[in-house]
């Protein structure tokens, strides 16, 4: 089990993600559905921890900062995701 | 550690996320009502000036529709933020931009020697390729698409019976099912921002 990915919204993040190339901050709080503080500490965390790769510049003179997922936060988010199965598996059984 | 119910709820979630963000198709609805008009003014306006109807030089009535319409994707293309894809929706532009590599190759042939299809027939070849842009979106579920695409089909269709009505069937045609799809598909992407 992936203790980042325990948070059900940097699991959201992550899975927002999935299958886009990149997205914004905007875009992800849209769809994730928390505060502008909340995401930007979940979102800084992803990124310190190399699961997500950030990329900040200027539209319009207005900084904008948009997000993807990197092959290590794929590869965690798979194998956190197939933990989480295995404890359903598991579940009936203890 | 999780407990199993917990586990549950968020493997629903991530399900959801990704059936959402995967199964996304969002056509950009413009781009068919900006092309849709500019293909529909294009057959026209070749059939008002084949039938005498309107001077030669309202060929430029035409091509000023095509150029608009040229211009009009790549400020809009500029201004849209590809990057926010899904898959889905970049396979879909890839069906597209084939659609269009097609007709330009046409296009291009036709320059050097109208011998096969002619004018009016890359407008035919443009309506047959454009129906296949509308399946493919109406095969994810779009209903609209899927009307759209019979539309196309039904004036190709008619533009072969009616040897005499074939600039006005092709403009038809794309007026309403090319152009119309787009209109549809921005109103109701707008009733469902409200």
């Amino acid at each position: 089990m992936d203790e980042l990915l325990l948070s059900k919204i940097r699991l959201a993040i992550v899975a927002e993600l999935l299958a886009s190339q990149w997205a914004s901050f905007s875009e992800l709080q849209k769809s994730v559905g928390t505060t502008n503080g909340n995401l930007s500490a979940h979102l800084g965390k992803l990124v310190e921890h190399a699961y997500v790769e950030e990329e900040k510049s200027f539209v319009d003179r207005r900084p904008h900062s948009r997000y993807r997922l990197t092959p290590l936060g794929r590869e965690r988010m798979i194998a956190h995701v197939r933990s989480l199965q295995m404890l359903l598996e598991k579940e009936p059984q203890s | 550690m999780i407990e199993g119910s917990e586990a549950s709820e968020h493997l629903a979630m991530v399900d959801r996320i990704v059936e959402r963000t995967s199964t996304r198709l969002n056509v950009g609805a413009e781009y068919f009502v900006v092309w849709g008009l500019a293909s529909a003014t294009m057959s026209l306006m070749y059939q008002l000036i084949g039938t005498h109807l309107a001077p030669a030089n309202a060929i430029w009535i035409a091509w000023g529709a095509a150029l608009a319409a040229v211009a009009f994707s790549i400020w809009r293309g500029k201004c849209a933020r590809l990057e926010r894809l899904s898959f889905l929706e970049r396979e879909f532009l890839t069906v597209l931009k084939v659609a269009m590599m097609v007709t330009f190759f046409v296009f291009i042939i036709e320059i050097f020697g109208p011998n096969l299809f002619g004018v009016i027939g890359l407008g035919a070849i443009w309506s047959f390729a454009a129906s296949i842009v509308l399946f493919y979106i109406a095969m994810h579920g779009n209903r609209r698409a899927l009307v759209g695409g019979i539309i196309l089909l039904l004036s190709l269709a008619v533009a072969n019976y009616k040897p005499d009505f074939v600039g006005y069937a092709l403009s038809a045609g794309m007026f309403v099912g090319y152009a119309g799809f787009g209109a549809l598909e921005l109103i109701a992407s707008s009733r469902a921002s409200d």
